[in-house]
Protein backbone atom coordinates (compact mmCIF):
# COMPACT_ATOMS: atom_id res chain seq x y z
CA UNK A 1 0.00 0.00 0.00
CA UNK A 2 1.44 3.36 -1.02
CA UNK A 3 1.89 6.05 1.58
CA UNK A 4 -1.01 8.30 0.57
CA UNK A 5 -3.39 5.33 0.72
CA UNK A 6 -2.15 4.53 4.21
CA UNK A 7 -2.59 8.12 5.33
CA UNK A 8 -6.04 8.26 3.77
CA UNK A 9 -7.05 5.00 5.46
CA UNK A 10 -5.76 6.27 8.81
CA UNK A 11 -7.65 9.54 8.44
CA UNK A 12 -10.85 7.70 7.59
CA UNK A 13 -10.40 5.33 10.55
CA UNK A 14 -9.82 8.29 12.89
CA UNK A 15 -12.88 10.04 11.52
CA UNK A 16 -15.00 6.91 12.02
CA UNK A 17 -13.62 6.50 15.55
CA UNK A 18 -14.47 10.14 16.29
CA UNK A 19 -18.02 9.72 14.97
CA UNK A 20 -18.41 6.48 16.95
CA UNK A 21 -17.16 8.21 20.10
CA UNK A 22 -19.61 11.08 19.60
CA UNK A 23 -22.41 8.60 18.98
CA UNK A 24 -21.50 6.76 22.17
CA UNK A 25 -21.44 10.00 24.14
CA UNK A 26 -24.83 11.06 22.71
CA UNK A 27 -26.23 7.66 23.62
CA UNK A 28 -24.90 7.99 27.20
CA UNK A 29 -26.51 11.43 27.53
CA UNK A 30 -29.82 10.17 26.16
CA UNK A 31 -29.86 7.14 28.46
CA UNK A 32 -28.90 9.36 31.41
CA UNK A 33 -32.12 11.32 30.96
CA UNK A 34 -34.07 8.04 30.77
CA UNK A 35 -32.24 6.68 33.84
CA UNK A 36 -33.00 9.74 35.94
CA UNK A 37 -36.67 9.80 35.01
CA UNK A 38 -37.28 6.05 35.28
CA UNK A 39 -37.78 4.19 38.55
CA UNK A 40 -35.21 1.41 38.52
CA UNK A 41 -32.52 -0.18 40.64
CA UNK A 42 -29.82 2.23 41.82
CA UNK A 43 -27.51 -0.58 42.93
CA UNK A 44 -24.72 0.09 40.39
CA UNK A 45 -24.91 3.85 41.07
CA UNK A 46 -24.62 3.30 44.83
CA UNK A 47 -21.58 1.06 44.41
CA UNK A 48 -19.96 3.56 42.04
CA UNK A 49 -20.40 6.43 44.51
CA UNK A 50 -19.06 4.23 47.29
CA UNK A 51 -15.99 3.25 45.28
CA UNK A 52 -15.24 6.59 43.62
CA UNK A 53 -16.38 8.96 46.31
CA UNK A 54 -16.08 7.35 49.72
CA UNK A 55 -13.00 5.19 49.18
CA UNK A 56 -11.05 8.08 47.64
CA UNK A 57 -11.55 10.34 50.66
CA UNK A 58 -8.28 9.50 52.50
CA UNK A 59 -6.02 10.11 49.49
CA UNK A 60 -7.85 13.37 48.67
CA UNK A 61 -7.57 14.51 52.29
CA UNK A 62 -3.80 13.92 52.45
CA UNK A 63 -3.18 15.56 49.08
CA UNK A 64 -5.31 18.62 49.75
CA UNK A 65 -3.93 19.20 53.25
CA UNK A 66 -0.37 18.97 51.89
CA UNK A 67 -1.05 21.26 48.94
CA UNK A 68 -2.83 23.84 51.04
CA UNK A 69 0.18 23.89 53.35
CA UNK A 70 2.67 24.23 50.47
CA UNK A 71 0.74 27.11 48.87
CA UNK A 72 0.54 29.08 52.10
CA UNK A 73 4.25 28.54 52.87
CA UNK A 74 5.22 29.81 49.41
CA UNK A 75 2.72 32.67 49.55
CA UNK A 76 3.67 33.83 53.03
CA UNK A 77 7.37 33.90 52.16
CA UNK A 78 6.97 35.66 48.77
CA UNK A 79 3.99 38.02 48.86
CA UNK A 80 5.06 40.26 51.79
CA UNK A 81 8.27 41.02 49.84
CA UNK A 82 6.06 42.82 47.31
CA UNK A 83 3.82 44.32 49.97
CA UNK A 84 0.92 42.13 48.86
CA UNK A 85 0.49 39.93 51.96
CA UNK A 86 -3.32 40.30 51.85
CA UNK A 87 -3.38 38.67 48.40
CA UNK A 88 -2.66 35.31 50.00
CA UNK A 89 -6.40 34.71 50.51
CA UNK A 90 -7.24 35.48 46.88
CA UNK A 91 -4.39 33.24 45.75
CA UNK A 92 -5.59 30.41 47.97
CA UNK A 93 -9.11 30.67 46.58
CA UNK A 94 -7.89 30.96 42.98
CA UNK A 95 -5.39 28.13 43.19
CA UNK A 96 -7.28 25.68 45.39
CA UNK A 97 -10.93 26.33 44.59
CA UNK A 98 -10.76 27.30 40.94
CA UNK A 99 -7.79 25.30 39.69
CA UNK A 100 -6.14 22.62 41.79
CA UNK A 101 -9.31 21.35 43.49
CA UNK A 102 -11.15 20.34 40.32
CA UNK A 103 -8.16 19.26 38.22
CA UNK A 104 -6.21 17.33 40.87
CA UNK A 105 -9.32 15.56 42.09
CA UNK A 106 -10.09 14.71 38.46
CA UNK A 107 -6.57 13.32 37.92
CA UNK A 108 -6.85 11.15 41.01
CA UNK A 109 -10.26 9.85 39.99
CA UNK A 110 -9.16 9.29 36.38
CA UNK A 111 -6.18 7.25 37.55
CA UNK A 112 -8.14 5.40 40.19
CA UNK A 113 -11.75 4.97 39.07
CA UNK A 114 -11.19 5.52 35.32
CA UNK A 115 -8.84 2.54 35.07
CA UNK A 116 -11.08 0.47 37.32
CA UNK A 117 -14.13 1.17 35.13
CA UNK A 118 -12.28 0.41 31.86
CA UNK A 119 -10.80 -2.78 33.29
CA UNK A 120 -14.08 -4.00 34.76
CA UNK A 121 -16.08 -3.35 31.59
CA UNK A 122 -13.29 -4.77 29.41
CA UNK A 123 -13.26 -7.99 31.42
CA UNK A 124 -17.05 -8.14 31.16
CA UNK A 125 -16.76 -7.94 27.37
CA UNK A 126 -14.19 -10.76 27.31
CA UNK A 127 -16.33 -13.02 29.51
CA UNK A 128 -19.41 -12.27 27.34
CA UNK A 129 -21.22 -10.63 30.27
CA UNK A 130 -22.01 -7.59 28.12
CA UNK A 131 -23.51 -9.88 25.47
CA UNK A 132 -25.56 -11.47 28.24
CA UNK A 133 -27.02 -8.05 29.08
CA UNK A 134 -27.83 -7.46 25.41
CA UNK A 135 -29.31 -10.96 25.03
CA UNK A 136 -31.58 -10.34 28.02
CA UNK A 137 -32.81 -7.08 26.51
CA UNK A 138 -30.91 -4.90 28.99
CA UNK A 139 -29.10 -1.96 27.41
CA UNK A 140 -25.49 -2.04 28.73
CA UNK A 141 -25.19 1.73 28.25
CA UNK A 142 -28.26 2.32 30.37
CA UNK A 143 -27.45 -0.30 32.98
CA UNK A 144 -23.64 -0.12 33.15
CA UNK A 145 -22.39 3.15 31.65
CA UNK A 146 -24.99 5.65 32.93
CA UNK A 147 -24.73 4.76 36.66
CA UNK A 148 -20.95 5.00 36.35
CA UNK A 149 -21.14 8.39 34.65
CA UNK A 150 -23.56 9.70 37.29
CA UNK A 151 -21.64 8.09 40.15
CA UNK A 152 -18.25 9.44 39.06
CA UNK A 153 -19.64 12.92 38.31
CA UNK A 154 -21.49 13.20 41.61
CA UNK A 155 -18.47 11.86 43.52
CA UNK A 156 -16.14 14.27 41.76
CA UNK A 157 -18.26 17.29 42.71
CA UNK A 158 -18.37 16.16 46.35
CA UNK A 159 -14.66 15.26 46.41
CA UNK A 160 -13.82 18.66 44.94
CA UNK A 161 -15.71 20.40 47.76
CA UNK A 162 -13.95 18.10 50.20
CA UNK A 163 -10.58 18.94 48.60
CA UNK A 164 -11.32 22.65 48.93
CA UNK A 165 -12.25 22.38 52.60
CA UNK A 166 -9.20 20.27 53.46
CA UNK A 167 -6.89 22.41 51.32
CA UNK A 168 -8.01 25.56 53.07
CA UNK A 169 -7.85 23.83 56.45
CA UNK A 170 -4.30 22.66 55.72
CA UNK A 171 -3.27 26.18 54.90
CA UNK A 172 -4.84 27.40 58.15
CA UNK A 173 -2.87 24.93 60.26
CA UNK A 174 0.41 26.02 58.65
CA UNK A 175 -0.50 29.72 58.95
CA UNK A 176 -1.32 29.16 62.62
CA UNK A 177 2.13 27.66 63.14
CA UNK A 178 3.96 30.57 61.41
CA UNK A 179 1.82 33.43 62.68
CA UNK A 180 -0.90 32.72 65.24
CA UNK A 181 -4.21 33.77 63.71
CA UNK A 182 -7.75 33.21 64.84
CA UNK A 183 -9.79 30.57 63.04
CA UNK A 184 -12.66 33.00 62.52
CA UNK A 185 -10.41 35.78 61.24
CA UNK A 186 -8.66 33.46 58.81
CA UNK A 187 -11.84 31.97 57.38
CA UNK A 188 -13.51 35.39 57.41
CA UNK A 189 -10.74 36.69 55.16
CA UNK A 190 -11.07 33.62 52.93
CA UNK A 191 -14.82 34.06 52.62
CA UNK A 192 -14.31 37.71 51.72
CA UNK A 193 -12.03 36.64 48.88
CA UNK A 194 -14.45 33.92 47.75
CA UNK A 195 -17.11 34.82 45.19
CA UNK A 196 -20.10 32.85 43.98
CA UNK A 197 -18.42 32.71 40.56
CA UNK A 198 -15.44 30.89 42.14
CA UNK A 199 -17.74 28.27 43.62
CA UNK A 200 -19.78 27.99 40.42
CA UNK A 201 -16.65 27.68 38.28
CA UNK A 202 -15.26 24.98 40.57
CA UNK A 203 -18.47 22.95 40.51
CA UNK A 204 -18.88 23.37 36.74
CA UNK A 205 -15.35 22.09 36.19
CA UNK A 206 -16.01 19.08 38.43
CA UNK A 207 -19.17 18.20 36.51
CA UNK A 208 -17.42 18.50 33.13
CA UNK A 209 -14.38 16.54 34.35
CA UNK A 210 -16.58 13.85 35.88
CA UNK A 211 -18.47 13.37 32.62
CA UNK A 212 -15.17 13.26 30.67
CA UNK A 213 -13.49 10.69 32.95
CA UNK A 214 -16.47 8.35 33.15
CA UNK A 215 -17.46 8.59 29.48
CA UNK A 216 -13.89 7.98 28.30
CA UNK A 217 -13.45 5.07 30.74
CA UNK A 218 -16.71 3.36 29.77
CA UNK A 219 -16.03 3.98 26.07
CA UNK A 220 -12.61 2.30 26.23
CA UNK A 221 -13.98 -0.49 28.43
CA UNK A 222 -16.53 -1.33 25.74
CA UNK A 223 -13.82 -1.07 23.05
CA UNK A 224 -12.27 -4.36 24.21
CA UNK A 225 -13.21 -6.97 21.63
CA UNK A 226 -12.15 -10.48 22.53
CA UNK A 227 -8.85 -10.96 24.33
CA UNK A 228 -8.00 -10.29 27.96
CA UNK A 229 -4.70 -8.79 26.75
CA UNK A 230 -6.71 -5.89 25.29
CA UNK A 231 -8.00 -4.95 28.74
CA UNK A 232 -4.84 -3.26 30.13
CA UNK A 233 -4.18 -1.64 26.74
CA UNK A 234 -7.62 -0.01 26.80
CA UNK A 235 -7.25 0.96 30.47
CA UNK A 236 -3.99 2.76 29.68
CA UNK A 237 -5.58 4.44 26.65
CA UNK A 238 -8.51 5.51 28.79
CA UNK A 239 -6.24 7.21 31.34
CA UNK A 240 -4.01 8.81 28.69
CA UNK A 241 -6.90 10.11 26.60
CA UNK A 242 -8.76 11.14 29.74
CA UNK A 243 -5.82 13.25 30.99
CA UNK A 244 -5.48 15.02 27.64
CA UNK A 245 -9.20 15.80 27.48
CA UNK A 246 -9.16 17.01 31.09
CA UNK A 247 -6.33 19.47 30.38
CA UNK A 248 -8.03 20.72 27.21
CA UNK A 249 -11.37 21.14 28.99
CA UNK A 250 -9.68 22.87 31.93
CA UNK A 251 -7.94 25.33 29.59
CA UNK A 252 -11.19 26.07 27.75
CA UNK A 253 -13.21 26.56 30.96
CA UNK A 254 -10.53 28.79 32.50
CA UNK A 255 -10.39 30.84 29.32
CA UNK A 256 -14.17 31.22 29.32
CA UNK A 257 -13.99 32.35 32.97
CA UNK A 258 -11.67 35.22 32.11
CA UNK A 259 -13.43 36.29 28.90
CA UNK B 1 -41.68 -17.64 16.85
CA UNK B 2 -40.39 -17.60 13.31
CA UNK B 3 -36.80 -16.61 12.58
CA UNK B 4 -35.49 -15.67 9.14
CA UNK B 5 -32.11 -14.68 7.82
CA UNK B 6 -31.83 -13.16 4.36
CA UNK B 7 -28.45 -12.82 2.63
CA UNK B 8 -26.67 -12.24 5.90
CA UNK B 9 -22.99 -11.32 5.77
CA UNK B 10 -20.73 -10.62 8.71
CA UNK B 11 -17.15 -9.44 8.42
CA UNK B 12 -14.53 -8.03 10.76
CA UNK B 13 -12.08 -5.69 9.04
CA UNK B 14 -11.46 -7.57 5.79
CA UNK B 15 -12.24 -11.06 7.05
CA UNK B 16 -15.62 -12.52 6.09
CA UNK B 17 -16.94 -14.67 8.95
CA UNK B 18 -20.43 -15.34 7.59
CA UNK B 19 -21.24 -15.30 3.90
CA UNK B 20 -24.65 -15.01 2.29
CA UNK B 21 -26.69 -16.98 4.84
CA UNK B 22 -30.36 -17.29 3.94
CA UNK B 23 -32.52 -19.51 6.08
CA UNK B 24 -36.06 -19.57 7.47
CA UNK B 25 -36.90 -21.29 10.74
CA UNK B 26 -40.55 -22.11 11.29
CA UNK B 27 -42.41 -21.57 14.55
CA UNK B 28 -42.20 -24.53 16.88
CA UNK B 29 -39.34 -26.25 15.14
CA UNK B 30 -36.12 -27.42 16.76
CA UNK B 31 -33.07 -26.62 14.67
CA UNK B 32 -29.64 -27.99 15.41
CA UNK B 33 -26.80 -25.85 14.13
CA UNK B 34 -23.80 -27.97 13.24
CA UNK B 35 -20.35 -27.28 11.92
CA UNK B 36 -16.70 -27.64 12.83
CA UNK B 37 -15.14 -25.42 15.49
CA UNK B 38 -14.73 -21.87 14.24
CA UNK B 39 -17.28 -22.32 11.48
CA UNK B 40 -19.41 -19.46 12.82
CA UNK B 41 -22.17 -21.34 14.70
CA UNK B 42 -22.18 -19.11 17.80
CA UNK B 43 -21.89 -15.97 15.68
CA UNK B 44 -24.81 -17.09 13.52
CA UNK B 45 -26.94 -17.71 16.62
CA UNK B 46 -26.03 -14.30 18.09
CA UNK B 47 -27.00 -12.61 14.82
CA UNK B 48 -30.31 -14.52 14.75
CA UNK B 49 -30.95 -13.45 18.36
CA UNK B 50 -30.24 -9.80 17.54
CA UNK B 51 -27.26 -9.66 19.90
CA UNK B 52 -24.88 -8.80 17.05
CA UNK B 53 -25.92 -6.84 13.96
CA UNK B 54 -24.87 -8.34 10.61
CA UNK B 55 -22.63 -6.36 8.28
CA UNK B 56 -25.37 -6.69 5.66
CA UNK B 57 -28.56 -8.65 5.10
CA UNK B 58 -31.82 -8.92 7.00
CA UNK B 59 -32.73 -10.72 10.22
CA UNK B 60 -36.43 -11.12 10.95
CA UNK B 61 -38.18 -12.51 14.00
CA UNK B 62 -41.90 -12.98 13.45
CA UNK B 63 -41.61 -10.65 10.48
CA UNK B 64 -39.96 -7.82 12.45
CA UNK B 65 -36.69 -6.74 10.86
CA UNK B 66 -34.09 -6.58 13.64
CA UNK B 67 -31.60 -4.77 11.41
CA UNK B 68 -33.91 -1.76 11.08
CA UNK B 69 -34.95 -1.38 14.70
CA UNK B 70 -33.72 1.15 17.21
CA UNK B 71 -32.12 -0.09 20.43
CA UNK B 72 -35.27 0.26 22.51
CA UNK B 73 -37.41 -1.79 20.10
CA UNK B 74 -34.62 -4.37 19.81
CA UNK B 75 -34.53 -4.80 23.58
CA UNK B 76 -38.24 -5.58 23.59
CA UNK B 77 -37.67 -8.30 20.95
CA UNK B 78 -34.64 -9.65 22.83
CA UNK B 79 -36.70 -9.84 26.02
CA UNK B 80 -38.84 -12.48 24.33
CA UNK B 81 -35.81 -14.66 23.51
CA UNK B 82 -33.71 -16.79 25.74
CA UNK B 83 -30.03 -17.24 25.03
CA UNK B 84 -27.81 -19.78 26.71
CA UNK B 85 -24.17 -18.87 26.23
CA UNK B 86 -21.57 -21.55 25.67
CA UNK B 87 -19.47 -20.26 28.56
CA UNK B 88 -22.45 -19.32 30.78
CA UNK B 89 -21.66 -15.56 30.77
CA UNK B 90 -23.02 -15.04 34.27
CA UNK B 91 -22.64 -11.58 35.81
CA UNK B 92 -19.71 -12.09 38.13
CA UNK B 93 -20.39 -9.11 40.39
CA UNK B 94 -23.79 -10.48 41.36
CA UNK B 95 -24.98 -13.48 43.34
CA UNK B 96 -26.77 -16.33 41.60
CA UNK B 97 -30.08 -14.97 42.88
CA UNK B 98 -29.33 -11.50 41.50
CA UNK B 99 -28.31 -13.05 38.16
CA UNK B 100 -31.67 -14.77 37.98
CA UNK B 101 -33.72 -11.83 39.26
CA UNK B 102 -32.28 -9.01 37.15
CA UNK B 103 -34.06 -9.84 33.85
CA UNK B 104 -37.39 -9.91 35.73
CA UNK B 105 -36.63 -6.71 37.66
CA UNK B 106 -35.87 -4.87 34.41
CA UNK B 107 -38.66 -6.25 32.24
CA UNK B 108 -41.34 -6.85 34.85
CA UNK B 109 -40.91 -4.10 37.45
CA UNK B 110 -44.53 -4.72 38.45
CA UNK B 111 -43.74 -8.27 39.62
CA UNK B 112 -43.42 -8.58 43.37
CA UNK B 113 -40.20 -10.02 44.86
CA UNK B 114 -42.28 -13.03 45.98
CA UNK B 115 -43.46 -13.69 42.45
CA UNK B 116 -39.91 -13.43 41.12
CA UNK B 117 -38.66 -15.77 43.81
CA UNK B 118 -41.40 -18.28 43.00
CA UNK B 119 -40.40 -18.22 39.34
CA UNK B 120 -36.75 -18.81 40.25
CA UNK B 121 -37.57 -21.59 42.73
CA UNK B 122 -39.83 -23.30 40.18
CA UNK B 123 -37.10 -23.35 37.53
CA UNK B 124 -34.39 -24.39 40.00
CA UNK B 125 -36.58 -27.25 41.12
CA UNK B 126 -37.39 -28.18 37.48
CA UNK B 127 -33.69 -28.35 36.59
CA UNK B 128 -32.79 -29.74 40.02
CA UNK B 129 -30.42 -26.93 40.85
CA UNK B 130 -30.02 -27.22 44.60
CA UNK B 131 -27.07 -24.93 45.40
CA UNK B 132 -27.22 -21.86 47.63
CA UNK B 133 -28.51 -18.94 45.55
CA UNK B 134 -26.51 -16.41 47.56
CA UNK B 135 -23.23 -17.69 46.09
CA UNK B 136 -21.24 -15.78 43.51
CA UNK B 137 -20.78 -17.45 40.10
CA UNK B 138 -17.00 -17.69 40.67
CA UNK B 139 -17.56 -20.19 43.50
CA UNK B 140 -19.61 -22.55 41.30
CA UNK B 141 -18.37 -25.40 39.13
CA UNK B 142 -18.56 -25.10 35.34
CA UNK B 143 -21.64 -27.34 35.23
CA UNK B 144 -23.40 -25.38 37.98
CA UNK B 145 -22.71 -22.12 36.18
CA UNK B 146 -24.17 -23.61 33.03
CA UNK B 147 -27.34 -24.62 34.87
CA UNK B 148 -27.70 -21.14 36.38
CA UNK B 149 -27.23 -19.63 32.93
CA UNK B 150 -29.86 -22.01 31.59
CA UNK B 151 -32.29 -20.96 34.32
CA UNK B 152 -31.55 -17.29 33.57
CA UNK B 153 -32.42 -17.87 29.92
CA UNK B 154 -35.79 -19.31 31.01
CA UNK B 155 -36.93 -16.84 33.69
CA UNK B 156 -38.78 -14.59 31.24
CA UNK B 157 -40.54 -17.65 29.75
CA UNK B 158 -39.37 -17.05 26.18
CA UNK B 159 -41.08 -18.51 23.14
CA UNK B 160 -37.78 -18.77 21.28
CA UNK B 161 -34.56 -20.01 22.85
CA UNK B 162 -31.03 -20.21 21.52
CA UNK B 163 -28.93 -22.87 23.22
CA UNK B 164 -25.21 -22.72 22.56
CA UNK B 165 -23.77 -26.11 23.54
CA UNK B 166 -26.44 -26.72 26.20
CA UNK B 167 -25.04 -29.97 27.60
CA UNK B 168 -21.30 -29.36 27.40
CA UNK B 169 -19.63 -29.56 30.80
CA UNK B 170 -22.64 -30.96 32.66
CA UNK B 171 -22.63 -34.07 34.84
CA UNK B 172 -24.70 -37.10 33.83
CA UNK B 173 -27.72 -36.13 35.94
CA UNK B 174 -27.88 -32.57 34.63
CA UNK B 175 -27.18 -33.90 31.12
CA UNK B 176 -30.41 -35.92 31.24
CA UNK B 177 -32.35 -33.07 32.84
CA UNK B 178 -31.38 -30.67 30.05
CA UNK B 179 -32.44 -33.23 27.46
CA UNK B 180 -35.79 -33.47 29.24
CA UNK B 181 -36.07 -29.68 29.16
CA UNK B 182 -35.45 -29.65 25.41
CA UNK B 183 -38.02 -32.42 24.93
CA UNK B 184 -40.58 -30.58 27.07
CA UNK B 185 -40.11 -27.37 25.12
CA UNK B 186 -40.44 -29.30 21.87
CA UNK B 187 -43.72 -30.80 23.07
CA UNK B 188 -44.93 -27.33 24.07
CA UNK B 189 -44.27 -26.18 20.50
CA UNK B 190 -41.58 -23.66 21.47
CA UNK B 191 -38.97 -22.77 18.85
CA UNK B 192 -35.46 -23.94 19.74
CA UNK B 193 -32.20 -23.25 17.96
CA UNK B 194 -29.43 -25.38 19.34
CA UNK B 195 -25.75 -25.30 18.50
CA UNK B 196 -24.34 -28.64 19.47
CA UNK B 197 -22.40 -31.73 18.49
CA UNK B 198 -24.59 -33.85 20.69
CA UNK B 199 -25.90 -36.99 18.99
CA UNK B 200 -28.86 -37.37 21.37
CA UNK B 201 -30.05 -33.85 20.62
CA UNK B 202 -29.65 -34.52 16.91
CA UNK B 203 -31.65 -37.70 17.10
CA UNK B 204 -34.26 -36.89 19.72
CA UNK B 205 -34.85 -33.16 19.50
CA UNK B 206 -33.80 -31.72 16.15
CA UNK B 207 -36.38 -31.38 13.37
CA UNK B 208 -33.88 -29.67 11.09
CA UNK B 209 -30.11 -29.58 10.78
CA UNK B 210 -28.37 -26.39 9.74
CA UNK B 211 -24.85 -27.16 8.61
CA UNK B 212 -22.30 -24.39 8.23
CA UNK B 213 -18.65 -24.50 7.40
CA UNK B 214 -16.20 -21.58 7.26
CA UNK B 215 -19.07 -19.14 7.46
CA UNK B 216 -21.04 -20.61 4.55
CA UNK B 217 -24.36 -22.38 4.78
CA UNK B 218 -23.84 -25.89 3.44
CA UNK B 219 -27.30 -27.25 4.11
CA UNK B 220 -30.56 -26.65 5.92
CA UNK B 221 -32.91 -29.57 5.79
CA UNK B 222 -34.66 -32.21 7.81
CA UNK B 223 -32.51 -34.74 9.62
CA UNK B 224 -33.84 -37.51 7.42
CA UNK B 225 -33.04 -35.71 4.17
CA UNK B 226 -29.59 -34.68 5.26
CA UNK B 227 -28.52 -38.20 6.15
CA UNK B 228 -29.02 -39.06 2.46
CA UNK B 229 -26.84 -36.26 1.17
CA UNK B 230 -24.14 -36.89 -1.42
CA UNK B 231 -22.10 -33.86 -0.42
CA UNK B 232 -18.83 -35.21 1.00
CA UNK B 233 -18.25 -32.18 3.25
CA UNK B 234 -21.73 -32.45 4.81
CA UNK B 235 -21.21 -36.18 5.26
CA UNK B 236 -17.94 -35.47 7.00
CA UNK B 237 -19.52 -32.95 9.39
CA UNK B 238 -22.50 -35.17 10.14
CA UNK B 239 -20.34 -38.22 10.66
CA UNK B 240 -18.50 -36.41 13.44
CA UNK B 241 -21.76 -36.58 15.35
CA UNK B 242 -22.92 -39.93 14.03
CA UNK B 243 -19.69 -41.60 15.08
CA UNK B 244 -20.14 -40.43 18.64
CA UNK B 245 -23.11 -42.69 19.33
CA UNK B 246 -24.46 -45.85 17.85
CA UNK B 247 -27.94 -44.92 19.10
CA UNK B 248 -27.92 -41.96 16.78
CA UNK B 249 -27.57 -44.22 13.75
CA UNK B 250 -30.47 -46.35 14.83
CA UNK B 251 -32.57 -43.26 15.59
CA UNK B 252 -31.88 -41.81 12.17
CA UNK B 253 -32.67 -45.10 10.53
CA UNK B 254 -35.85 -45.27 12.56
CA UNK B 255 -36.81 -41.83 11.29
CA UNK B 256 -36.10 -42.96 7.76
CA UNK B 257 -38.41 -45.89 8.40
CA UNK B 258 -36.09 -48.73 7.47
CA UNK B 259 -33.13 -50.29 9.23
CA UNK B 260 -31.81 -51.49 5.87
CA UNK B 261 -31.04 -48.05 4.55
CA UNK B 262 -27.44 -46.97 4.71
CA UNK B 263 -27.69 -43.22 5.42
CA UNK B 264 -24.67 -42.45 3.27
CA UNK B 265 -25.53 -45.03 0.66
Amino acid sequence: MVIHERIGKRVLESFHAFLYGMGFFASVLKETVVYITRRQSRRVLTFQILFTGVEALPVIAVLSLGLGAVIIIQGVSLLPQFGQGQLIYTILITVITRELGPILTAFIIAARSGTAISTELGNMVVSHEIEAYIATGINPISYLAVPRVLGVTFSLVVLNLYFNIFGLLGSYFVTALIRPIGFQEYFGNLLNALTIVDVGSSILKSVVFGVIISSVATYYGFQVEQASTEVPVMAIRSVGRGFVLLIVADAILTLVYYL
Amino acid sequence: MKAELEHVYFSVHDTILLEDITVGIETGSAVMVMGPSGSGKSLLMKIMAGIIQPTSGRVRIDGQDLTRMNERALNIVRRDHGFLFQDSALWQNMTVLQNLSLPMQVHHPDWSPTRMREQIDRLCSYLRYEEDLSQRPATLSFGERKLVSLIRSLVLEPELIFFDEPRTGLDAKSHDRVLELLKDRKEQGKTQIISSHDSEIASMIADFLLVIDRGKLLAYDTVANLTRTDDPRIKEILSAVLDLSSSYDSDILEILGSSDIDPFG
